[in-house]
C-alpha cells in the first residue's frame, strides 16, 4: 500500500470491491448533484479512482446510477 | 476464448410472464454469437435511474461467457436487434466468481430467503411495587386564614389612615 505525501493510506487499497453492482459504495462518493468526488474528497490513490470512476461509469450506462447534472 | 462478465438490462413489458423464457432467449444471444454461458441468473429488478426507452423498471440478467473478440462484437449486433434487451456491458474477468459458477443457467426465480424472526426481547425484571404515595394532607381550611389576615391587615390600614391626617394637621400647626 503507497502512502500518499500527507503519509495517509488510500482507504481504497484495503480490500475495496470496486465492482459498478457495489452501488453502496458508488453512490457514497457521489455528490448530491451525482457527480463523482474529486480525489481530494474521497481520499483514494490514482489507481482506485480510476476504478471507481469507470465503475460509476459502467453503472451509469446500465442505468443503475443516474448521470450528473 | 476469454471469460467475460455480461450484464443485459432487459424491458420488463417485452419479456412477458415466462422468466425462463425470456433467460433463454438471453443465453441465445450469446451462443449465437459464438459464446458459451457458464451462468446466467437474474440479479434484480429495479426501479431505473432514468427512463430507458420509455421505462421506468427493468430487470438486470448476469451471465459470464466464454468468447473471443469476435464474438462480443457479434453479440453487440445481436443485442441491438434484440427488441427486449434495452442495455448491455460486457467486461473482461479472469474468471467466473465460483458461486456463479454453482448457480449455472437459473431458469427460476429464487425466493427470497425469510427473514431471521426477531427473537423475542427479555421479558423486563419485574419492577418493585411503586410505594403507595403519602395520603395528601387536609389542606387546612382557607376562609379562616383569608379572614384572620384581613382582620390583622385592617387595624394597621385603619391606624395609617389616623395618623396621616395628624401629620397633615402638624405641617399646619408649624
Amino acid at each position: 500500500m503507497k502512502q500518499d505525501k500527507r503519509g495517509g493510506f488510500c482507504p481504497g487499497c484495503r480490500d475495496t470491491n470496486f465492482s459498478y453492482r457495489n452501488l453502496d459504495l458508488l453512490t457514497k462518493h457521489l455528490n448530491p448533484q451525482n457527480k463523482l468526488l474529486s480525489r481530494r474528497r474521497t481520499g483514494f490513490c490514482a489507481k482506485c479512482q480510476r476504478k471507481l470512476k469507470r465503475s460509476v461509469k459502467v453503472a451509469r450506462t446500465l442505468a443503475l446510477l443516474p448521470y450528473g447534472g | 476464448m476469454t471469460m467475460y462478465e455480461g450484464m443485459f438490462l432487459l424491458d420488463n413489458k417485452a419479456m412477458g410472464e415466462d422468466w425462463g423464457a425470456s433467460l433463454d432467449q438471453v443465453v441465445d444471444l450469446v451462443t449465437k454469437s459464438g459464446g458459451t454461458v457458464a451462468s446466467a441468473r437474474r440479479w434484480d429488478e429495479r426501479k431505473l435511474a432514468y427512463k430507458v426507452n420509455g421505462r421506468q423498471r427493468g430487470t438486470y440478467v448476469l451471465t459470464y461467457f466464454d468468447a473471443d473478440g469476435a464474438g462480443v462484437a457479434a453479440l453487440a449486433t445481436e443485442v441491438r436487434l434484440s427488441p427486449m434487451v434495452m442495455r448491455h456491458v460486457v467486461l473482461g474477468c479472469e474468471a467466473a466468481p465460483e458461486e456463479e459458477l454453482e448457480v449455472g443457467i437459473q431458469r427460476e426465480i429464487p425466493e427470497p430467503e425469510p427473514e431471521p424472526e426477531p427473537e423475542p426481547a427479555p421479558e423486563p425484571a419485574p419492577e418493585p411495587a411503586p410505594e403507595p404515595a403519602p395520603e395528601p394532607e387536609p389542606e387546612p381550611e382557607s376562609p379562616a386564614e383569608g379572614e384572620t389576615a384581613d382582620k390583622e391587615a385592617a387595624p394597621d390600614a385603619t391606624a395609617d389612615a389616623d395618623e396621616e391626617p395628624a401629620a397633615e394637621e402638624e405641617e399646619v400647626v408649624s
